[in-house]
């Protein structure tokens, strides 16, 4: 294969990516070393990263006053329900969108696009009644049923589906093949890394959630997670370390769950074979 | 409830606050789009070099922000932010830079949210064009090699075409999301000092839920709806050209 | 037989329905310790009144977000019983007619009629409205000013005799001052009651007593801007829209004014020794409450209504009241809960503790509220921020304009 470069090449590569990234960090490192303190060393001129002591109660009081656990478990099963939807009715949507040509096709999409600008701050009030006359307030269908399709992903899969090689399918329409079939079989499988970075996104939009829960669910024990912390992450007479232990515990499992997931998404796949 | 026809249209073409947010929205979105979309791209060639070791870890240490929700994110950058103290202006002191008030002085604070919102998408973009980058053939830099190309032009001939799809995805999702900034707004600055860092979105919620013009709200939301739709589509228009599907 | 049958089943269903707990909900927005005190409160009241009346108490995020929830449930009719809402944010809602007029009740009940007395006249006042008593004081405070007696001592003052005009303020922070470049004498940013208050207590006003006139730009209200944009100019004041938290603890101020509900925790996270005082005045004297008060959807129920009437006398009791203030800082909203034994010893014990209630009898009054002044009051920040962010901006001129502007909107909303 090819060869590597020089090493002093490499260590500067290695050391500008790790520069890059520990900058990218402080914000992150400062939050994290800050859940450590006591709210009295908080405030030190200079700022200092280290805390004397790693004290974990900010932590243990967390966990006490609020059932964050509980919350996890609801945010967890709203957010991969929501995921799973949006694989399907996306992935569906955007291949239609990419592959068939149809009347207003090209202007279905451009709605679509649209729809992304209009901030869901605007559509709450009348998101909010139509679940009303569901019946779903304080019901998980609230948060889920609205959510199960969504344009920034089906954006996302059309553009990835018009970079597959259209040769393959035109191969297997040959053989007399479905457009099911071709989905299934050459799409779906050619579109890994898409499909894994739009679940993610999805994921993550619907573990920050914030506003909607708020509005929606008036039970606190079936509350989502963002809401769950946001009493020690917002009011203006809260602890400082309190709040940077309620964030902290917030984003870590996402980060883990990032790391275990990342190669998938980006080593997946190579269809260089197939370009022939 | 009154049908009142075309009213709030014609408030909203006729008040300036209205116009100086578009302009204050145009100026975060310019400032936003190009260095996070370019910096995002850096990064996932960086990340996508075979020899690179570690790559995983430095994966998810650029995708922290990212995760990190913008509500908490905001709050720290708010404290960093602080003249007197703030880890951002202790490090500028190394410089001999003076204090600079961040979000309290108007003519700052703007470029004060611009840095959190480029520091906050650079992830966010990285994933994308790494994605990207694995969809282009390894065949055809190989081949390219044997007849010599450099990594410029490999870079130039073969990435950059490939991964159009991929930009346009990114410069488009990138475009609307620095278009529709609302929290860091809302939590750092509440669209101050003196209106500078009042973006269209925290207009149309401050009208909506603080003032309880609805009316009025929908007709910015409305406006903001077809605008995107005309941008996108110049830039679809522009980007036919330039950009390759196989 | 059939007949019978029915009847019975009828009947069967009626016992049931008036068996069932009537339903409260009560939407509140408060976080920590607080949310913990009044869910407590809560929970008395479920037990005493078990089988009747069922209270639910729902976390809605900040003032703002329960703004949020609240109007989307207004659209949908599907307000709560109750909601804890505060003050500058309520003008349309008792314009619209959305609040029920307590005084209903009160009527009815002679026992809880007779003690209406108990309660601050003052807090009474600033939930009385054209249409009624509307709300019933919760979390309510004034601002108290912290001092630094440290700084004092070091610049040669004398902390136990603080400043308490804002002359008197203007001062001493000269003196401050001369300690060092990072050490300011005052602090202040764009906290809405506080602008309120710089305003009157130096003899100006912001909107006629109908809500439909501007009262802004005046000598006093320029006089008022310019003398704050002077202590800015000269540095001995410090401005700033962030950060305030940590740079009251850091000990490089040596006045600011917050909350009473501040105390508790300032007094625990403070370094240096803390003294606190009335808030200065200049021409009036005069300080706007602050917080929240409970209102009453009169949409709801008249059953309903009821039981939430109940709740509300349970929760303003002389007891809870105190309980609460006991464990919040926050002020009671009753005089004989004041008078307890348990919120005495807190004052003899710190008299930092009683300067709020001094402030409440002697000069606290309400902030607007009128339907529009949300917009009117953003207008007056933004303009607050501009002079004070360049303090060589004229004053005088942004007065004039902000008093044109907000006119409009007052126009446009009546």
């Amino acid at each position: 294969m090819r060869k590597k470069p020089h090493i002093v090449l490499r260590t500067t590569v290695i050391l500008l990516v790790l520069f890059v990234a520990i900058l990218i960090n402080l914000p992150f490192i400062w939050m994290l070393v800050t859940s450590f303190k006591t709210e009295d060393a908080a405030f030190t001129i200079p700022p200092s990263f280290l805390p004397t002591i790693f004290d974990f109660r900010n932590f243990v009081k967390a966990f006490e006053l609020i059932p964050l656990s509980q919350y996890v478990v609801n945010t967890l099963f709203v957010a991969l329900a929501v995921t799973l939807l949006q694989l399907v009715f996306n992935s569906l949507a955007a291949y239609g969108l990419a592959r068939i040509r149809f009347k207003g096709s090209s202007i279905v999409f451009m709605v679509l696009i649209g729809t992304l600008m209009v901030p869901p701050e605007v559509t709450m009030v009348p998101l909010y009644v139509i679940v009303k006359q569901f019946g779903w307030i304080n019901q998980y269908k609230a948060l889920i049923v609205p959510f199960m399709s969504s344009a920034f992903g089906i954006f996302l899969l059309r553009q990835f589906f018009m970079g597959i090689p259209r040769e393959l399918e035109e191969a297997a329409i040959i053989d007399g093949a479905s457009r099911m079939r071709i989905f299934l079989k050459i799409i779906i499988p050619l579109s890994k890394p898409a499909l894994y970075t739009m679940s993610l996104y999805t994921f993550l939009a619907h573990w920050n959630e914030y506003m909607w829960p708020l509005i929606v669910i008036n039970d606190a024990k079936k509350q989502m997670i963002q809401v769950g912390i946001s009493q020690f992450v917002s009011g203006w007479e809260t602890q400082w370390t309190m709040r940077m232990a309620a964030s902290t515990t917030a984003v870590l499992p996402i980060i883990v769950f990032f790391f275990f997931v990342q190669r998938q998404f980006v080593e997946g796949i190579s269809i260089s074979g197939l370009k022939e | 409830m009154k049908w009142v026809g075309l009213e709030n249209y014609i408030r909203m073409f006729e008040t300036p606050d209205f116009w100086g947010s578009l302009w204050t929205t145009v100026l975060y979105v310019l400032g936003t789009v190009v260095p996070s979309v370019i910096l995002g791209l850096l990064i996932a060639m960086l990340l996508n070099i075979e020899w690179l070791k570690g790559k995983g870890i430095f994966r998810t240490l650029f995708y922290i922000p990212v995760v990190t929700s913008m509500a908490a994110a905001a709050v720290i950058w708010g404290w960093l932010y602080e003249p007197n103290f703030g880890l951002v202006n202790y490090f500028l002191s190394w410089f001999g830079i003076k204090s600079i008030k961040w979000l309290s002085d108007p003519n700052y604070a703007l470029l004060g949210l611009i840095i959190v919102g480029v520091w906050k998408r650079v992830g966010y973009n990285m994933v994308l064009f790494l994605a990207g980058l694995q969809t282009i053939p390894r065949t055809y830099y190989e081949a390219a090699e044997i007849d010599g190309a450099t990594s410029w032009d490999k870079f130039r001939s073969i990435t950059l075409p490939l991964l159009s799809p991929t930009t346009l995805f990114v410069v488009i999702m990138q475009f609307i999301a620095s278009f529709r900034v609302f929290v860091s707004v809302s939590v750092m600055t509440r669209g101050g000092p003196a209106k500078s860092t009042q973006v269209i979105t925290y207009y149309l919620y401050e009208n909506a839920f603080r003032y309880l013009k609805f009316g009025y709200a929908s007709a910015i939301a409305v406006f903001m709806f077809a605008l995107m739709v005309v941008l996108t589509l110049i830039q679809f228009a522009i980007s036919k050209k330039r950009v390759h599907y196989s | 037989m059939r007949k019978i049958l029915l009847a019975v089943l009828f009947i069967a269903a009626v016992a049931l329905a008036f068996a069932a707990p009537v339903k409260v909900t009560m939407w509140y927005a408060q976080t920590g310790i607080y949310s913990q005190t009044l869910l407590d409160i809560v929970a008395d009241f479920n037990k005493l009144q078990e089988g009747k009346i069922e209270v639910e108490a729902v976390y809605t995020g900040s003032y703002q977000d329960t703004m949020q929830k609240l109007l989307a449930a207004l659209v949908a009719g599907d307000v709560p019983t109750l909601a804890q809402i505060e003050q500058a944010r309520i003008g349309q809602f008792v314009d619209g007619g959305a609040f029920q007029d307590l005084n209903e009740f009160i009527k009815k009940d002679t026992e809880f009629a007779a003690m209406l007395d108990d309660f601050w006249p003052r807090f009474i006042a600033a939930n009385t409205y054209e249409q009624g008593l509307l709300g019933f004081p919760l979390n309510c405070s004034t601002p108290l000013m912290y001092i630094n007696r440290d700084l004092f001592k070091q610049a040669g003052l004398d902390p136990d005799n603080p400043p308490k005009t804002w002359t008197e303020v203007y001062a001493a922070s000269k003196q401050i001052k001369a300690l060092g470049p990072d050490i300011f004498g005052y602090r202040f940013g764009i906290d809405d009651w506080l602008l309120e208050a710089y305003i009157w207590q130096f003899g100006g006003q912001i909107i006629s007593e109908d809500g439909t006139k501007m009262l802004i730009y005046s000598p006093e209200t320029v006089n008022a801007w310019n003398f704050f944009q002077k202590g800015v100019r000269e540095g001995i004041f410090i401005f700033g829209t962030t950060g305030g938290n940590e740079l009251d603890l850091s000990g490089r101020i040596a006045m600011v004014v917050r909350s009473t509900g501040s105390l508790g925790y300032l007094i625990q996270n403070a370094k240096f020794d803390l003294g606190a005082t009335i808030m200065p005045m200049q021409e009036k004297l005069v300080v706007p409450i602050g917080g929240a008060n409970v209102f009453m959807f009169s949409s709801r129920p008249k059953a309903e209504k009821e039981a939430a009437w109940e709740f509300l006398k349970f929760l303003t009791s002389t007891a809870n009241t105190a309980k609460w203030s006991l464990a919040t800082g926050y002020m009671t909203s009753r005089i004989s809960a004041f008078e307890s034994p348990e919120i005495q010893k807190i004052m003899t014990d710190d008299p930092r503790f009683a300067l709020t209630y001094q402030q409440l009898r002697d000069s606290a009054v309400r902030r607007p509220w009128y339907g529009p002044y949300p917009e009117v009051h953003a207008m007056i920040t933004s303009a607050w921020e501009s002079v004070m962010a360049d303090p060589t901006k004229d004053v005088d001129a942004v007065l004039k304009q902000l008093h044109k502007d907000a006119q409009r909107v007052l126009d446009d909303y009546y």
